[in-house]
């Protein structure tokens, strides 16, 4: 091994594998004192796990070496990392929404059985100001204060507890650009102070303004750690996208047929404005940007979960008001969530429960009770076509790797007779083979008259399969393009730059 | 074996296991425990719980409780027993609680489906608010003055068979039809188990979860029946008691307390449970106290014992 | 102006509290004068001060996102305790209430220990386990006592109930001491804090160290030790304990923890609320009393209020 003194946190045959499913490959990482070291990569890369397991809150899988200020870190818990001097910068977790900033900045630090409210007061004071945040009050309660500028309540708690390896996740998704200007000052200071961090980024300018040394993370595997002036922006990416792309291309050889489905000026403040597109038939169509961008707002709105403020929705030509997901449903628009555990899943509930939950209606018997032969009947039917197995409707779902449970959402939504599917982010966290799966389902539900909606941010995956992109950004279509005649370089560029 | 039982039945067999066990326990000790008019009578000691736990039992499966089931037994307890001694009609009497105690479940679903506040809070202040009521009415004292005719619930037989245990008989294969065969049950299925998915699921979780405070209104109604009847008195606090043993027999009888899961058969068991130990109990001349003690331990250790065992 | 509010010593739920109990007893003397006499308002105080303390203790169950059923039968279990054991020191010749006070609190502490390190121990609500509880302690209490009341309770104890300084009963006094000590713990102590955190976001408190279960058992004992204490003002005031006492409790002093602003979901107290709930609970019965509305209308009210309250808050919390 290297000077280990050099070295701070040194990582060794890092492999973490979720049910099955291998998310990080025989990762070795490294970061050095005093060094701004970047992590970039699509989403579902492994950024996050290896953070997480740098933070003691995943395990990993046995084998990895993790090596800590020339020490070797067995066992870490979220406590001990903390200890260590590890110090995790998340959007919301680990503030506390009933407490005053000060305390939030100086909560676990104290010494003795009495808090020294004057001098916490004092240390907070002064560890926002260092930050550049002299609005934040530190007497505030945290629960009162933006988004934002809790992001920088939890860099000063990082700062005020003498964090030796500070790790920001995204810190400057909901910051203003004076926030922005300030977090550079600070990450120049926790430099100087010999401080290490590992920054987090989708957004370029960012990475290459701040980091002294850029890994690339790609479907599990370390593609390259280079020096940050090793790289520049076309090879940055064309190292995050890395592969042909691996989906066949499934755009639709006919040109769009009728208008099915129309929005005109759906909006919704802050969330979305003055969204208008429309959907022909045959046609898949997709949805890019950030996360963050308004586009599962804007889906949710369309299902009647989110009251729109103001637009309109044209179905087949008429109008249709949609006040709640009843009515989306009655209408056949359907949504296939993001958040497949929040949102999608009924964990406790069997696979049967789980597929004829949306339109119950299906499964009635003449006396309008629920069948169990037809429950069993629907059930397999979509197991079958969507083939997923085992196939036993009765097992509960969270015995169900996530792939079978995406199908799961499919299948519930499919035995709702949709007009309109919109998916949200249908292949994330899911195996290739799946995906594949995926891919070719929805293309049939195009082809077989459906108006399919594609949120996604795997851009070769919104490239292979949709034949018109919309790309958003902070909750405006800001491009609409034909997937035929551009390129990911062209979409990263126009979704997460401009 | 085990892979084919699932954990719902596997937990009904072992209650069932241990009412045999009690079972078996009293008869050896007294004589007159496994007779049939004994048994006949334990099934009518178990009409006014169960009732009771039927309602929190569909409650907890929404994800919910409901602690103003006690109050609303009162309210119409005391509502029974006035509208009757002065003379009303039976029949008319009847459907005009009912449908007072509709009302109040009308209220809490309310403001519980609809409102979303929580509740915990909404029962605990409405059940101030109708046990408030029925303590108005009754002028905080017991009513009699019942006629012979209203006795049919609670102290009459159908043949040898007590009119008590054919109303439980009725309501629960009913609330099993609707609970396991409904559109209705299932949803409240769902929604007990993730609220955010089922609204996901696009089920309109405000007024499935209304009806549910509805139902066990419904529930409190009946039980409230049989006691007054029984007693031949109306009284305000003639429900207290209950709504905490409510509780314990659901979970006692595999109702998950976070929601979605377990089923009526299960509370009923539960509280068949708890009424045979009482009734065993009184044969043997043991005390009340002690069937506390009895009931309130098994429920602590049964539960530790099922959450250890889901944890590992 | 934020900030005026947060170092201000009443929030502005307090501040809406004392404005209705001013304005509630403006229109109460307007019509009953006799409210407003000195005496009337110490002897509310006093009267109050077994349901204020403990209301303080509940407030902070709540506060951790728990709660407590099983008060009442703790609350009869020390005051039974209590009384045996005042006749028995009468009997040995000791005359001084402090180890009454002390042996009821440490009763009560150990009952609420128990409490507590179950609902650390087992993954389940600690409604359910405080129900479990709840049953065997009152079970166990009446076994053993057979229903029979202890009374004859020693001089030294009962004058107590008479004793006043400075125009305020000796248990106004308690109940004030518990409420600033309370508020103490929670404002200027590590431990108080940590309380909170672990109310406000249990996750974020276990990452940075906080031990949650010896914060659950240590709340729960002090709830204990505090319902010790309104059990010996209790049955000092009465002159008698009666295994039966404390029924019902649980849900008044509930409703003047959720009165007072306080959060079932954990995180958010105030202590100065609870006790204004109290008295705010404690007037209204008072004044039915004074205008001789017959007593049972008092539960009606009292329902009235906590589910105006209940509104409130939840108005309050949406915006």
């Amino acid at each position: 091994m290297r000077d280990s003194r050099e070295f701070i946190l040194q990582i060794a045959q890092l492999n973490k594998t979720y049910s099955g499913n291998q998310v990080l490959n025989n990762v070795n990482f490294d970061l050095k004192l005093g060094e701004v070291h970047a992590l970039v990569g699509e989403n579902g890369a492994g950024k996050s796990t290896l953070i997480k397991i740098i933070a003691g809150v995943e395990k990993p899988d046995p084998g990895a070496e993790i090596i800590f200020d020339g020490c070797p870190a067995v066992n870490l818990s979220p406590s001990k990392s903390v200890q260590m001097g590890i110090s995790v910068i998340y959007q919301d977790i680990s503030l506390f929404p009933n407490l005053s900033v000060a305390e939030n900045i100086c909560i676990g630090g104290q010494k003795g059985p009495f808090i020294k409210w004057q001098q916490m007061f004092e240390t907070a004071r002064s560890a926002l100001n260092k930050l550049g945040a002299i609005d934040i009050d530190p007497h505030m309660a945290l629960g009162e204060i933006s988004i934002g500028q809790r992001q920088m309540v939890a860099l000063a708690r990082a700062l005020t507890h003498e964090a030796r390896v500070i790790i920001m996740d995204e810190p400057t998704s909901s910051l203003s650009a004076n926030e922005v200007k300030a977090l550079y000052n600070t990450i120049q200071i926790l430099k100087n102070e010999n401080k290490s961090l590992i920054y987090i980024s989708h957004k370029f300018e960012e990475v290459f303004r701040v980091a002294d040394r850029i890994s690339v993370l790609r479907d599990g595997e370390l593609i390259a750690s280079k020096d940050a002036r090793e790289f520049d922006e076309q090879s940055l990416i064309s190292m995050m996208v890395g592969r042909e792309i691996r989906f066949p291309p499934l755009h639709n050889e006919e040109v769009a047929g009728k208008k099915i489905f129309e929005v005109t000026g759906l909006s919704k403040e802050p969330l979305f404005r003055d969204i208008s597109f429309s959907l022909y038939e045959n046609e898949i169509l997709g949805m890019t940007g950030l996360v963050g961008a308004g586009r599962s707002e804007m889906a949710q709105t369309l299902f009647g979960l989110i009251k729109a403020d103001k637009g309109r929705i044209f179905m087949g030509g008429k109008e249709i008001s949609i006040k709640s997901a009843v009515d989306a449903i009655k209408n056949g628009i359907c949504y296939l969530p993001e958040d497949r555990r929040g949102q999608g899943i009924f964990r406790i509930q069997s696979m049967a429960k789980n597929i004829t939950a949306a339109k119950l209606e299906s499964i009635l018997n003449r006396y309008r009770l629920l069948s169990r032969p037809k429950e069993m009947a629907v059930s397999e039917y979509y197991m079958d076509r969507l083939n997923i197995k085992p196939r036993l409707p009765d097992i509960s779902a969270d015995k169900m790797s996530g792939g079978n449970q995406q199908k799961v959402l499919f299948s519930r939504w499919l035995n709702a007779r949709p007009r309109i599917l919109i998916a949200d982010e249908p292949s994330s966290g899911i195996d290739v083979a799946t995906k594949a799966e995926i891919h070719k389902l929805l293309r049939e539900l195009a082809a077989s008259g459906v108006g399919v909606i594609l949120i996604s941010s795997d851009l070769p995956e919104t490239l292979a399969v949709c034949d018109r992109i919309l790309v958003m950004r902070n909750g405006n279509i800001v491009e609409q393009i034909s997937s035929m005649e551009s390129s990911q370089e062209e979409l990263i560029r126009k979704g997460l730059m401009g | 074996m085990k892979a084919l039982v699932s954990k719902d039945q596997n937990h009904e067999m072992t209650l069932l296991f241990i009412l045999i066990v009690l079972g078996i326990a009293f008869s050896i000790f007294s004589e007159s425990f496994f007779k049939i008019g004994n048994m006949l009578a334990i099934s009518a000691q178990m009409a006014e719980l169960s009732l009771l736990t039927l309602g929190m039992s569909v409650c907890i499966i929404s994800g919910g409780f409901d602690l103003s089931i006690g109050a609303m037994a009162g309210l119409s307890s005391v509502c029974l027993a006035v509208l009757i001694s002065s003379g009303m009609d039976m029949g008319l009497t009847i459907i005009l609680v009912l449908g007072l105690l509709l009302l109040c479940g009308l209220i809490n679903g309310i403001l519980i489906g609809y409102l979303r506040i929580n509740s915990m809070l909404v029962t605990l202040g409405t059940s101030s608010v109708f046990m408030g009521i029925a303590i108005v009415i009754s002028q905080g004292r017991a009513i009699s003055g019942l006629t012979e005719e209203f006795a049919v619930f609670g102290q009459q037989y159908l043949g040898v068979i007590p009119v008590q245990t054919m109303i439980l008989i009725v309501i629960l294969a009913f609330s099993f039809l609707i609970l396991s065969y409904s559109t209705w049950g299932r949803r409240i299925y769902l929604i007990g188990s993730n609220y955010e998915v089922a609204r996901f699921a696009g089920i309109n979780c405000g007024f499935n979860i209304m009806l549910v405070y509805v139902y066990s209104a419904a529930m409190a109604f009946l039980a409230s029946l049989i006691l007054t009847s029984r007693l031949a008195t109306g009284r305000a606090d003639l429900g207290e008691t209950y709504v905490m043993q409510s509780v314990a027999a659901a979970v006692f009888g595999g109702i998950g307390i976070n929601g979605g899961s377990g089923n009526l058969a299960g509370a009923i068991l539960g509280v068949a449970v708890f009424v045979i130990i009482s009734n065993g109990f009184n044969m043997l001349d043991f005390s009340q106290y002690a069937q506390q003690i009895v009931i309130g331990s098994i429920l602590i250790v049964f539960l530790a014992y099922r959450a250890q065992r889901n944890q590992e | 102006m934020q900030r005026l509010q947060k170092n201000a010593l009443f929030n502005k739920r307090d501040l809406h509290l004392i404005l209705i109990i001013v304005i509630l007893g403006f229109f109460i003397s307007y019509n009953a004068p006799e409210f407003i006499q000195v005496r009337n308002l110490s002897n509310i105080l006093g009267n109050n001060s077994v349901y204020g303390i403990m209301a303080i203790g509940m407030t902070l169950i709540l506060v951790t996102g728990n709660i407590d059923i099983s008060v009442g039968a703790v609350f009869a279990i020390t005051g039974m305790t209590a009384a045996s054991f005042a006749n028995y020191a009468d009997a040995a010749g000791i005359t001084t209430p402090f180890l009454v006070f002390a042996v009821s609190m440490l009763a009560g502490a150990a009952l609420g220990f128990i409490n507590g390190y179950l609902v650390a121990k087992i993954k389940l609500p600690a409604i359910i386990i405080t129900l479990g509880n709840m049953s065997i302690m009152r079970g166990l209490l009446l076994l053993l006592t057979q229903g029979a009341w202890v009374s004859g309770m020693p001089e030294w104890l009962t004058v107590l109930a008479r004793t006043k300084y400075l125009g305020l009963y000796a248990s106004t006094y308690l109940w004030l001491f518990t409420a600033l000590f309370v508020f103490a713990l929670l404002k200027f102590t590590v431990l108080g804090r940590g309380i909170l955190a672990v109310g406000g976001n249990s996750t974020g408190a276990q990452r940075i160290g906080i031990n949650q279960k010896m914060v659950y058992i240590f709340v729960f004992s002090v709830f204990g030790a505090l319902t010790g204490l309104a059990s010996t003002i209790y049955i000092a005031n009465l002159g008698s304990a009666q295994p039966v006492a404390g029924m019902g409790y649980e849900l008044t002093l509930i409703a003047a923890s959720i009165i007072g602003g306080t959060s079932i979901f954990g995180g958010k107290a105030s202590i100065l609320g609870t006790c204004l709930g109290v008295i705010l609970l404690g007037i209204i019965a008072n004044a039915m009393v004074l205008a001789l509305v017959p007593v049972y209308w008092q539960s009606l009210v009292t329902g009235l209020v906590i589910i105006l309250a209940i509104l409130f808050s939840y108005r309050e919390e949406r915006i």
